[in-house]
């Protein structure tokens, strides 16, 4: 009963954590939106729920989720940074993202990583830079 | 001390608890089940459901007593091709059994033999007494390109010995970087060579690729509803017209003109026509074909069109056409003989508008032309949530049955329909 107790105390705590992480600036958010609306979208959809079969949800996203560098790479690269089998066939290549600013770059990832369900650290214009600077 | 630690943790827990208590009280949305399978029809019609869960259903074929063969996109349980039979003729299916091992979308069915394609392939079985001898496939196409965009090979038969098969374009507007903001459109565009065309075989040769087939028609983006039109022996189709019209071009297009155009086109497909992908596409506002900005086109430059071919009528943008149907069955009322069904996959690329399609519409036709304006004959498969994720059903394939019933499938969860004609 005890051990049960400590291990929702400890869940608790962690969720805590969660919450108390800085909130993205609204500012940085919306710019990001501006972005999105544009380049994102159309495929991506409003919701960042995707099309079935044909691009993917945006929604607690593996890729989304994970290192700042894969999804910098991704947005640069498009789909062929991304493995193709039986969870991830979808149709819609997704083509390299190559004009936007680093800043446009940054705004909008941080807004995918920080909507449709999600929460994960901000990208600045400096991590973008950085991976850019990898590639090739 | 303890009791004061069991409060906070109490404390800290609420909100843990309070989420728990929101999810499990949260009602389930409940998925509209009228009597007949969550659609609406018009008034004298009305439907059973079939069958329900198959999967990814896309086109299906009844043969002549009445068994139901639903090619599905992917296998379930190894089986990429569905047998629904109803033998107490009660509008559902009480056996189910599943054969053939690849995923795909073409089915058809032509003087005792059942077709079926995968994305590269096309297959025949022989029908003997009814009985698909499912053990001696034979491969009669093979090898067409398969690059996962448009890749379904939709198939139709004429009266000939010949089988058409749709080989779309895997590609959005032949761009040297496809779907990227200012990559320039390849010109000419190499993919028309092997594909963004209907290309003509025989039914009964094995192993024909492109150095058998004949290109029937060139010029087409994709195609996904194909159907013979037996009334006067011609080919037609509807195609899926380019996407993204103001995410590429957005200082020559709205959002407003990207979300209705282009017009989804319905071709009649006379051998040797060319309907102009990737160059051209079709406004339906001004009624003509226009340059697509990848080749020099500002909405109004027609300059590389003249020598187009027209479509024999148009439908709003990016609705999906998956299948088409020409009626000839004596169960529906005499207007709709020799007309046209057309299944509306839903349209994903009118975000951020609201999304259209997702139902089966009705096109009159006399001699082989449309011969009135469409109306929508079967709605409601979206339900409340009309996007591609949130819709309920997505209308994907038709069939007309031997008593003249309509058989609809869907492909977000595999629900087949049966909608008759009472007259009550």
């Amino acid at each position: 009963m005890k051990k049960v107790f400590f291990t929702f105390l400890t869940g608790t705590f962690f969720l805590l954590i969660a919450w108390m992480q800085p909130a993205v600036p609204k500012a940085t958010m919306e710019r990001g939106k501006v972005v999105y609306d544009k380049a994102c979208l159309s495929c991506h959809m409003p919701n960042g729920l995707g099309v079935p079969r044909m691009a993917p949800s945006l929604s607690k996203s593996k890729y989304v989720l994970g290192t700042k560098t894969k999804m910098i790479r991704i947005v640069l690269r498009g789909s062929e940074e991304l493995p193709v089998n039986e969870d991830r066939d979808f149709t819609n290549p997704m083509a390299p993202i190559l004009n936007l600013t680093d800043q446009q770059l940054a705004d909008v990832l941080t807004f995918v990583r920080n909507s449709y369900g999600n929460r994960a650290s901000v990208i600045t214009a400096a991590d973008v830079k950085y991976v850019k600077a990898r590639m090739n | 001390m303890i009791n004061a630690a069991y409060k906070v943790g109490f404390i800290l827990s609420l909100p843990v608890l309070f989420i728990f208590t929101c999810s499990s009280f949260n009602p389930q949305k409940n998925v509209t089940l009228s009597a007949i399978g969550g659609i609406s029809l018009p008034a004298g019609f009305t439907a059973t459901v079939l069958a329900d869960s198959l999967g990814r259903a896309r086109h299906l074929v009844v043969n002549s007593n009445g068994d139901i063969y639903v090619k599905l996109e992917r296998l379930i349980n190894g089986k990429g091709i569905m047998r629904l039979r109803d033998a107490n003729k009660d509008g559902i299916a009480e056996s189910v059994t599943g054969f053939g091992n690849y995923g795909g979308t073409g089915i058809a069915i032509k003087d005792g033999y059942l077709y079926a394609s995968s994305n590269e392939d096309v297959f025949r079985y022989k029908i003997n007494n009814n009985e698909v001898d499912t053990t001696s496939p034979e491969k009669i196409v093979t090898g067409l390109v398969n690059k996962r965009q448009h890749a379904s090979k939709s198939i139709a038969l004429d009266n000939a010995g010949n089988i058409y098969v749709n080989i779309g374009a895997p590609s959005n507007s032949c761009q040297e970087q496809d779907r990227a903001i200012g990559s320039k459109g390849q010109d000419p565009c190499p993919i028309l060579e092997t594909a963004g065309g209907v290309w003509q075989f025989k039914v009964n040769k094995l192993n024909q690729s492109y150095a058998e087939g004949i290109r029937y028609v060139t010029g087409i983006r994709n195609i996904v509803g194909l159907d013979w039109n037996n009334d006067v022996n011609e080919l037609y189709a509807v195609q899926h017209g380019r996407d993204d019209l103001n995410r590429l071009y957005p200082d020559i297009y709205s959002i407003d003109e990207s979300v209705e155009l282009p017009a989804e086109e319905l071709f009649l497909m006379k051998k040797g026509a060319d309907f102009g992908w990737p160059y051209c596409y079709y406004d339906q506002f001004q009624n003509k074909k226009v340059n697509s900005p990848e080749y020099g086109g500002n909405k109004i430059k027609t300059d590389r069109c003249e020598d187009k071919d027209l479509p024999i009528y148009t439908f709003p943008g990016h609705w999906g056409p998956n299948a088409l149907l020409f009626y000839t069955g004596n169960q529906f009322p005499e207007k709709y003989r020799n007309g046209a069904f057309i299944a509306w996959h839903g349209s994903w690329n009118r975000a951020p508008r609201e999304q259209q399609g997702y139902f089966v519409t009705f096109l009159p036709f006399k001699n082989g032309k449309p011969s009135g304006d469409y109306e929508i004959f079967a709605d409601g498969f979206a339900g409340e949530n009309k996007t591609p994720q949130g819709a309920n059903w997505r209308p994907c394939g038709l069939a007309q049955a031997p008593d003249g019933s309509l058989i609809i499938s869907d492909d977000q969860k595999g629900r087949i329909w049966k909608v008759s004609y009472t007259g009550k």
